[in-house]
């Protein structure tokens, strides 16, 4: 017979293993209260502007590259076009970088160049992110994500314009997979125009011809701003019978 | 065959008998008349009954009783020896009469039946074999279980059993029997024919014989540790006037690296366990108070400028006063059971609990000053406007008011001392706490309350108040069987500090910078600029931080069966923290759009355990087997709000949040940690000689991903007691102590942030889009990154020689740590700029620790011992694949080197026409970069450790601790080329390059962008790389402990008067302010004299 103190311990053991047995569960938390997973971010229409606004809010913040500020694309480029001035106070260490634009002796490891490619980048990402979040959606209404659609698609190309004007064959990021994107070689020009035509279309026919999605406030893109960056894309590429057919489409 | 004393009461006068019986024969004269009848009785009666009757008592053991069977005696009006003669006619037994006492023994049998006998001489009967039960009993007539118990001459020992016993087996009576155990001094003793002797070991002086160590789950004793453990004990801490634990403990552990961060109060520390083990952050090590895991990371939420930049520690809720131990876990076979926490090593942190005795209260309490120990010699008045215009004459500039106020604007003839203005004052500490403890032998408690106040050397009315409250109690139930004990302690900790650190100014101001204050003593602007603030204006700018700290810790027990107990551990922390930074009008530059700015800061931690668990022991033979196994649960939630507030109508109302005009959220966050574990340990110690520990740990952290929480840890460490062995005891008796031990195991480490594999959306940070709100993608989620993993190697060697005057421990170990948890770097067309991912770089740490502690002399009134300690680290990184592919470690590491690298510009010389510093340009394209920097040189403490000597003279101590750090450090200066601003220079600078073909230390003096580039460049060159060593008195204490018959006069139990003095001394040829904070322009750690009383009632 087994003594009454084994029948204990193995009693004690059987416990404790019933015990373990619920470790894994409770190391499966909720997410933080001051975060929303990504399927809950597309579950409806109003986090989903909001992941789109987003977008607007970096595009204009004053560290963007469309802000206006002194690392955005306007200041940058007239530093180049000699059309302003790097005006030197203080350190020249903290001046050198806009120095070079100037001079037009721009080096590789330039912050300012740097930001402009990691800036526009980061807004493809964010672009790819609603697009990707609003095909998997299933609760957001058709409306919203035909508009959110159609907005993404035109910051997609519209970044990946600046890009290749600025560097020329540049990396084409259509999704938001970092194993594929790390390692993505440069595209050529003409294939980087081919995506951003494309993108155009698309958000020409979904985008509304009205600033009615945006309380007749002209804040967002609509098919009017498709349509006029269309024809410049197709005038970049010389194909001038589109180029003057949006133009038109726009003009009249 | 079992012996039974009849009478267990009687047990202290047999000893004091049998003792005497062994010396003298004496034979006891009687004039009792002693009557007895009986027939057929056994003898126990009929002793009994002589016993009343003669008064006598008489000894014997039931065993030789019960043998002799029941007897029959008749006598009348007898003396007792003829009583006990009729008594013992027809049995095998005899007796010896001592005073008045009767001992009852065998006869000694005649020689025969045995071949084992000797030879022996004619005429002297040999003796025969007999057994003899011995009882082991500590000073306080406590039974020790598990002492040896041998025959000299001969190897193979008996252990006693849980009442003390060993029966000792077919013995030479005239043989001797040494009785050793763990603590206590060998004890040798003659048989001397007895059957059962009472031996009462000596506990040894020598404190590390009884050293019991934490090893958080379980305690073990150090001789028998197969780990490697330091323990600092209280003994040590209260000898330091402190606020913060770890202030104590820098250079007292091998192997424990601790830098002070800066020199105002309550600011933090950098803490490392055998070095850097990791490439990211999170290389602090796991603290537990009273068993429960505490933050290692600052609570703070907006640390702004208050501590330079460094957080505030977040042990400064413990009060030193309050610990009994301090355990620094370093090795694999004690951090295995840590698993995915115990890569970075452990310390746990015991506090004082309740003794049995009488109720005792303590008061204890000092006084005392700090001030900064050393003043960086800056150039005076004349030396330094000589220096501009010579630095305006160098670069052919014509000085204006704009770039040179300090000769053209301000008053050349008036000069200030900053660093006496600004940190020249002095820090008052006051301290005081109230202890009352005590009980009996089941029930104990303690509760102590204490206040610190700490000022600071800054001007103005600032201080760093805190209370303690402390209280434990403890009870064990009548049958031992069920333990109770709950640990509470309360911090509240109330800091009022000036908005900045005052001694970056000491460095900067020049020495006639305008006056601080107007004709009418208010903070004066005139002269000053934005850029050029007057530095009392972080006296306007308070800062206050309030933090509060529960730490509660229950733990029961209950032994079902001997052996095996069932315990849990739980316990409860919380801690919250706010802070307020003001930044009123009154504090600026008046500027037109200046504006009250009030920065606000809220932040939480809240941290739960339960831990239930089982142990069992068990004795086989000369083994012991020593089984745990228990499981972890544990939560802890974050949380921080920090908060701008601008445009409040009037500075009064500048705390109330809701008078601001604008808001502005800086962080404002809530993270929620849970880990779970089942845990184990297996110990087998085989005759107090080997030693093997298994530890494990399973756990899972709520840090990684779905499939990826769950990891496996383990370790094994052994120890062989080779001065046990009876080859040492014979041949070499000099070695008192030896231990031979190593281990090897593997340990994780899950500092990084919370939800990182989370793919998640968080408010977008940079404002609206037209009032509507935004959502920003937080991180790339990878869902597959898992533990970092460090393999830990140690071997060592523990020595006592000459009863353990001098002791030696040597170890050496080599902790391997990859899988290394970092930012992946990515290409930007990802999004991101890196992902949190394990990358397989492999990190290694080697060193060897010594330790050897003496005790020189021992006399009844002088004691002279010292403790000396040195580890000598070496870090190195061992791989990191394709590290040439990512700019960002490439530029910063080297594989081969160590982490703490600098990749700099070599320094060639001053040029001999320019006069300006040159340095090689190894891509020869005439321009400087990262390219150019290539010259690797190690930042860091090289070897480090400390000399503590004690000398007792009758009621007098002396402690004189030495810290000491070999390093190489950054600067000290200069940052800037001398001359070009309106900032002064130490007045070693004056050593600098003035016309072709001079010979100096230091570029010339000048203005031009040539001269600051050069200087800037010098300073990321290595030549800006110096020698930090330092050796630093660091402690001394001198206490005195009152005569006895001064303390019945005022009816006090104890009496002691102390001082204490830290950062005496400083010995360095580092030219900055101090070697330990280096080229930061922090306040250094101050000097500091106490002195006090402690009264024990």
């Amino acid at each position: 017979m087994i003594p009454l103190h084994k029948i204990k311990f193995i009693c004690l053991v059987l416990s404790v293993v019933t015990i373990f047995s619920s470790c894994k569960k409770f190391v499966e938390i909720d997410p933080p209260r001051t975060e929303l997973i990504t399927p809950t971010v597309f579950a409806t229409d109003e986090t989903a502007k909001a992941a789109m606004n987003d977008v607007y809010i970096q595009m204009r913040n004053s560290f963007g590259f469309a802000g206006g500020g002194f690392v955005g694309i306007s200041c940058l480029a007239s530093l180049s076009a000699d059309e302003s001035v790097a005006y030197f106070q203080g350190d020249p260490a903290s001046t050198q970088d806009y120095k070079e634009f100037s001079d037009n002796s721009l080096t590789p490891d330039n912050t300012w160049v740097l930001g402009l490619w990691t800036d526009l980048y980061n807004c493809i990402y964010k672009a790819n992110a609603v697009l990707e979040g609003l095909t998997t959606s299933t609760g957001i209404s058709a409306g919203t994500k035909k508009q959110l659609t159609g907005e993404a698609k035109f910051i997609r190309a519209f970044c990946h314009f600046y890009l290749t004007n600025l560097w020329g064959d540049v990396l084409l990021i259509t999704t938001t997979d970092y194993r594929v994107n790390n390692t993505m070689p440069r595209s050529p020009k003409a294939q980087v125009y081919q995506q951003i035509i494309a993108d155009l279309k698309d958000a020409q026919n979904l985008l509304p011809d009205d600033y009615s999605f945006s309380a007749n406030a002209r804040v967002r893109v609509n098919k009017s701003v498709a349509t006029a960056l269309l024809a410049r894309a197709y005038l970049y590429t010389e194909d001038w019978v589109n180029a003057e057919m949006q133009a038109s489409t726009l003009i009249n | 065959m079992f012996f039974y004393l009849s009478k267990p009461l009687l047990i202290m006068k047999l000893t004091t008998v049998i003792v005497l019986a062994a010396c003298l024969q004496v034979s006891a004269r009687s004039t009792a008349q002693i009557s007895l009848s009986r027939s057929n009785t056994p003898l126990q009666k009929i002793f009994k009954e002589l016993q009343k009757q003669s008064g006598y008592d008489i000894f014997y053991t039931y065993e030789i009783v019960q043998q002799a069977g029941n007897i029959s005696v008749q006598v009348k009006n007898v003396s007792i020896q003829q009583a006990l003669d009729a008594c013992l006619k027809n049995t095998n037994l005899s007796y010896q009469i001592i005073d008045k006492t009767v001992v009852i023994k065998e006869k000694k049998a005649p020689l025969v039946e045995t071949g084992t006998a000797l030879p022996r001489l004619e005429n002297v009967p040999p003796p025969v074999n007999i057994d003899v039960a011995i009882t082991v009993l500590n000073s306080e007539g406590l039974p020790l279980e598990g002492a040896s118990v041998f025959l000299k001459g001969q190897n193979k020992g008996i252990a006693t059993d849980i009442n003390g016993r060993a029966i000792l087996k077919n013995a030479d009576p005239n043989a001797t029997i040494i009785i050793s155990f763990a603590g206590f001094q060998n004890q040798e003793i003659k048989i001397a024919d007895r059957n059962s002797i009472i031996v009462r070991l000596v506990a040894r002086t020598n404190e590390l014989e009884e050293v019991v160590i934490n090893k958080g789950y379980y305690t073990e004793k150090q001789r028998l540790n197969p780990g490697n453990i330091s323990k600092i004990t209280a003994k040590d801490i209260e000898k330091n006037p402190v606020s913060n634990p770890l202030a104590a403990l820098e250079g007292r552990v091998p192997g424990l690296e601790i830098i002070q961060q800066t020199g105002v109060p309550g600011g933090g520390f950098k803490v490392r366990i055998r070095g850097t083990n990791s490439i990211a952050s999170g290389n602090d090590p796991l603290y537990i108070v009273n068993g429960v895991p505490f933050i290692s990371t600052s609570l703070s939420v907006s640390t702004g400028l208050v501590y330079y930049g460094e957080a505030p520690s977040p042990l400064n809720s413990v009060n030193p006063a309050d610990i009994e131990s301090i355990e620094v876990l370093k090795d694999a076979d004690a951090l295995a059971i840590y698993g995915s926490r115990g890569a970075n090593g452990v310390i746990l942190i015991t506090t004082k609990q309740g003794k049995p005795g009488k109720t005792k209260v303590e008061f204890n309490s000092y006084t005392g000053t700090g001030a900064v120990q050393n003043n960086v010699k800056q150039m005076n008045l004349r030396q330094y406007l000589d220096m501009r215009r010579e630095a305006f004459k160098n670069d052919n500039t014509i000085p204006t008011t704009a770039n040179a106020p300090d000769l053209l604007v301000w008053d050349t003839t008036r000069s200030t001392d900053w660093h006496k203005e600004l940190i020249g004052g002095k820090a008052t500490y006051t301290d005081a706490m109230i202890t009352v403890s005590g009980g009996e032998k089941n029930t104990q408690f303690s509760i102590a309350g204490g206040y610190h106040k700490e000022t600071t050397v800054f001007p103005g009315d600032n201080a760093d108040k805190k209370i303690n409250v402390h209280a434990s109690i403890a009870n064990t139930s009548s049958d031992q069987r069920f333990k109770t004990s709950l640990l509470a302690d309360f911090s509240s900790n109330l800091t009022n500090l000036p908005g900045a650190d005052l001694t970056p100014y000491t460095l900067n101001l020049a020495p006639n910078a305008p006056p601080l204050y107007d004709s009418i003593g208010n903070l004066s602007w005139k002269n000053w600029s934005q850029n050029n603030e007057n530095p009392l204006a972080n006296l306007k700018r308070p800062y206050e931080q309030v933090t509060n700290t529960l730490r509660t810790h229950l733990l029961t027990g209950y032994a079902i069966i001997p052996g095996l107990e069932i315990r849990l551990s739980a316990g409860y922390t919380s801690a919250v923290m706010s802070s307020i930074l003001l930044k009123p009008i009154a504090s600026q530059f008046p500027f037109s759009g200046v504006q009250n700015i009030s920065s606000f800061g809220n932040s939480k931690f809240q941290n739960w355990i339960v831990e239930p668990q089982v142990n069992w022991i068990h004795n086989a033979g000369k083994g012991i087997f020593n089984v745990l196994i228990g499981s972890t649960f544990e939560e802890q939630v974050r949380e921080g709000l920090s908060q701008t507030a601008a445009g409040f109508s009037s500075e009064a109302l500048m705390k109330n949040l809701s008078a601001a005009t604008t808001r502005t959220i800086g962080t404002n966050y809530f993270t929620q940690y849970r880990y779970s574990a089942i845990f184990g340990k297996v110990n087998y110690t085989f005759d107090q000689k080997y030693v093997i520990n298994l530890t494990g740990r399973r756990d899972g952290s709520s840090r990684f991903g779905p499939g990826k929480q769950f990891g496996n840890f383990g370790a094994i460490g052994t120890a062989w007691i080779f001065s046990r062995e009876g080859f040492i005891e014979k041949k070499m008796p000099f070695i008192s102590y030896g231990k031979l031990r190593a281990s090897y195991g593997t340990a994780g480490k899950d500092q990084i942030g919370d939800y990182q594999y989370l793919d998640s959306y968080s408010p977008s940070t940079g404002g609206t889009y037209q009032g509507n709100a935004g959502l920003t993608p937080v991180r790339l989620s990878n869902p597959d990154f898992a533990w970092e993993i460090s393999k830990k190697f140690e071997a060592a060697i523990e020595l006592g020689i000459l009863k353990d005057r001098i002791l030696f421990n040597l170890s050496y170990f080599n902790n391997r740590s990859s899988s290394q948890l970092i930012g992946f770097p990515l290409s930007p067309a990802t999004g991101f700029s890196s992902i949190q991912a394990n990358f397989p770089a492999t990190v290694q740490n080697t060193g060897l620790e010594i330790e050897l502690t003496t005790r020189n002399i021992i006399t009844k009134n002088f004691n002279w011992t010292s403790s000396f300690n040195i580890s000598i680290p070496k870090n190195k990184l061992v791989a990191f694949p394709d590290m040439e592919k990512f700019s960002a470690y490439a530029n910063t590491y080297v594989v081969g080197e160590p982490l703490s690298i600098s990749k700099r510009y070599h320094f060639t010389g001053i040029n001999t026409t320019t006069g300006l510093y040159e340095f090689q340009d190894v891509d020869a394209n005439g321009s400087f970069d990262f390219r150019d920097q290539q010259v690797v040189r190690f930042i860091g403490q090289k070897f480090y450790g400390g000399l503590q000597n004690s000398f007792q003279y009758k009621g007098f101590q002396l402690d004189v601790f030495f810290q000491f750090v070999k390093q190489t450090g950054l600067g000290p200066y200069p940052f800037t080329a001398a001359g070009a601003g309106f900032y002064t220079e130490p007045e070693y600078m004056l050593d600098r390059w003035r016309t072709a073909g001079d010979k100096a230390t230091y570029q010339r003096f000048g203005t031009s962008s040539a001269a600051t580039t050069a200087a800037a460049r010098y300073a990321a060159s290595d030549a800006f790389i110096t020698d930090g060593s330092f050796i630093r008195l660091k402690n001394l204490s001198l206490s005195w402990n009152l005569p006895a018959a001064w303390l019945s006069k005022i009816h006090a139990a104890d009496a002691k008067l102390f001082i204490h003095g830290q950062n005496l001394l400083t010995f360095t040829n580092y030219k900055g302010l101090d070697p330990e904070i280096g080229y930061r322009a922090s306040l250094p750690p101050l000097r500091v004299i106490t002195a006090g009383i402690r009264l024990t009632f």
